[in-house]
């Protein structure tokens, strides 16, 4: 709501005191009329001027002021309709006024006047200061000195007051309006304002909502990492695990594989010790150099057999080995020679040139290892597993086709499912698959199954040259 | 007169083992070798004075025990020995249980222990 309302608004509110000031005494200046400017009650707003010694001499009496008093409320009164001039209902000078309105409503009276119209008659003015009982001479040497004009020039000059009051009058309501304009403006700012301030306040509290949030995503981020790495980790060991498992699986065969080059040594060691116990050298000659053949023979497939069981075993995470992958896949065959050699073929059908990718020498090992074994278990008792190797543009392709007893198309779907395995207790973790997958998947590559039960399994195994 | 050698037939699908083997008993033995079982099982045929077999397990077609279980259905006074790589396995530990077999070898090879039991 507007403070600003009618019946309070005073007169120095809407206009510069100063200012009228100045104009007052340059009207009486320019005129020689007295003049003031009062409230509507008759106090004054600005300073008299003009104001002549006559009018002090008479208000120095006790009725001379009395008159002077009623003369003043009585042309206050009679404003309302207007500017109007009258005979001083004490002195007999001439006084006049005009309103300062705004919205029709007096905030001030502009009274102007002492002013002996030169059609009055001295007598009366000196009956007068008989009556109130003034000293005549002083009263009469004043009235001299008193501005004198003809009455028709004093109305003149009211007429130009009334302007100069409407004027003020226009003034004033114009400031009222800024005023009440600016009220309203520092209104609607403060509310403005307020509504700011509430609204800042809101984001305050939600900001700090926000940032417990985040305080809490953060820690769960944190957490989430931590369990993500130990995941990660977890999935390494289990990929460990799983070759240690492999090579639990091949020990019996490995072993065997070691245990016969070993007696190829065994057996040399005998003959060369019983032939140096009799100095028989030149006699043995030629045996001696069969003895030396069967110890490198025997070193040879040994070394072969271990070196393939370390690059299946070698625990690495690195991803940029040069994987060569007829050596792996001959390494694997090293291993599993033991299994196939009297009941399966291996029927090679390699690229000419050498397949060289970049990857994780040991993990491909575990895939084409898992691979082969899942095909020398599928075939009871004679069989043929064919590996073919295909070089294209930016990928390589590598086939592992057997004649055993395939996999039905119930099992198929889950033969990449961990723990999933269809083999006797001691045979496979049913892990194999799963960490095969898990490991092309992480050469970018593909791994597919195709099989017909009675007929045997295919499996494709696509990899890119780079990674 | 030296006492005329006493004849093996020994089995194994390597050269190499079968060489190693005529090197270190010849001297006191007659060694025959085969490859695999039915080599074996001809060898025994052309040799009836051959009183000692010795056989691998992991050979072709026919495994060490499958062997002798055919030769000794024919020959059931000869003596029958495993040499394999394996460690001892269901199959061989049921074959000493029967007596199918004298007694189980492991390679690599331990000559005097062979010779001691041959000697016996």
């Amino acid at each position: 709501m507007l403070n600003t309302s009618l019946s309070n608004i005073e007169f120095t509110d809407l206009l510069d005191l100063k200012t009228i000031q100045k104009f007052q005494d340059t009207f009486s200046d320019a005129t020689g009329i007295a003049s003031v400017i009062t409230k509507v009650d008759g106090t004054p707003i600005t300073k008299p001027t003009n104001f002549c010694t006559f009018c002090s001499l008479i208000r120095q009496t006790e009725k001379g002021l009395e008159n002077c008093s009623k003369s003043a409320t009585a042309i206050g009164k009679q404003l309302k309709g207007g500017p109007m001039f009258h005979k001083c209902l004490s002195g007999g000078l001439w006084d006049a006024g005009a309103n300062i309105s705004v919205k029709g409503q007096n905030i001030a009276i502009w009274l102007i006047g002492q002013v002996y119209a030169e059609e009055t008659d001295e007598n009366e003015i000196l009956e007068y200061a008989r009556d109130i009982g003034a000293d005549e001479n002083e009263l009469m040497e004043e009235l001299k000195k008193v501005t004198r004009m003809p009455l028709k020039q004093f109305e003149k000059i009211l007429n130009l007051l009334h302007i100069f009051a409407n004027e003020l009058s226009n003034k004033a309501y114009q400031n009222l309006q800024l005023k009440i304009h600016k009220e309203h403006l520092e209104i609607l700012v403060n509310e403005k304002t307020q509504k700011i301030e509430a609204t800042i306040q809101e984001l305050k509290i939600a900001n700090e909502q926000l940032k417990d949030k985040n305080n809490i995503i953060n820690q769960r981020n944190i957490s989430l990492n931590t369990a993500l790495q130990q995941l990660k980790e977890a999935q390494a060991q289990i990929i460990q695990s799983e070759k240690l498992v492999s090579l639990g699986i091949l020990t019996e065969g490995v072993a065997h594989e070691i245990n016969n080059p070993l007696n190829f040594i065994m057996g040399a060691y005998y003959g060369l010790e019983k032939i140096h116990s009799q100095k028989s050298y030149e006699q043995n000659s030629e045996k001696l150099s069969v003895l030396i053949d069967a110890l490198k023979t025997g070193v040879d497939r040994i070394t072969t057999i271990v070196s393939g069981l370390n690059e299946f075993s070698h625990d690495s995470t690195s991803h940029n080995e040069k994987c060569d992958l007829h050596a792996i896949i001959d390494n694997c065959l090293a291993m599993l020679y033991n299994q196939t050699k009297h009941r399966i073929s291996i029927n090679k059908n390699y690229e000419e040139n050498n397949l060289i990718i970049n990857g994780n020498s040991s993990n491909l090992h575990q895939v084409f290892l898992n691979i082969l074994l899942n095909s020398i278990q599928a075939i009871p008792k004679k069989g043929e597993i064919t590996i073919k190797t295909i070089s294209q543009d930016s990928n390589v392709e590598i086939l592992f086709a057997d004649d055993g007893e395939g996999i039905s198309s119930e099992n198929l779907k889950k033969i990449t499912d961990p723990f999933f395995t269809t083999k006797e207790p001691g045979k496979g973790t049913g892990l194999g698959l799963s960490i095969s997958y898990k490991i092309i998947k992480e050469h970018n590559g593909i791994l597919l199954f195709y099989s017909e039960l009675g007929k045997g399994t295919l499996v494709t195994i696509k990899l890119p040259k780079m990674n | 007169m030296m006492k005329e050698k006493s004849k093996i037939i020994y089995v194994d699908d390597e050269d190499i083992n079968l060489l190693m083997f005529e090197f270190n008993f010849s001297d006191h033995h007659e060694v025959i070798t085969g490859h695999n079982g039915a080599e074996g099982l001809e060898l025994l045929h052309k040799n009836p004075d051959a009183d000692i077999i010795i056989s691998d397990m992991n050979m072709p077609n026919m495994t060490g025990i499958e062997f002798i279980r055919r030769a000794k259905a024919k020959y059931p006074d000869k003596s029958f020995f495993i040499l394999t790589g394996y460690e001892i396995t269901e199959e061989i530990r049921e074959a000493l249980d029967s007596g199918l077999i004298h007694k189980y070898f492991k390679k690599p090879f331990n000559v005097k222990e062979i010779k001691a039991e041959l000697n016996k």
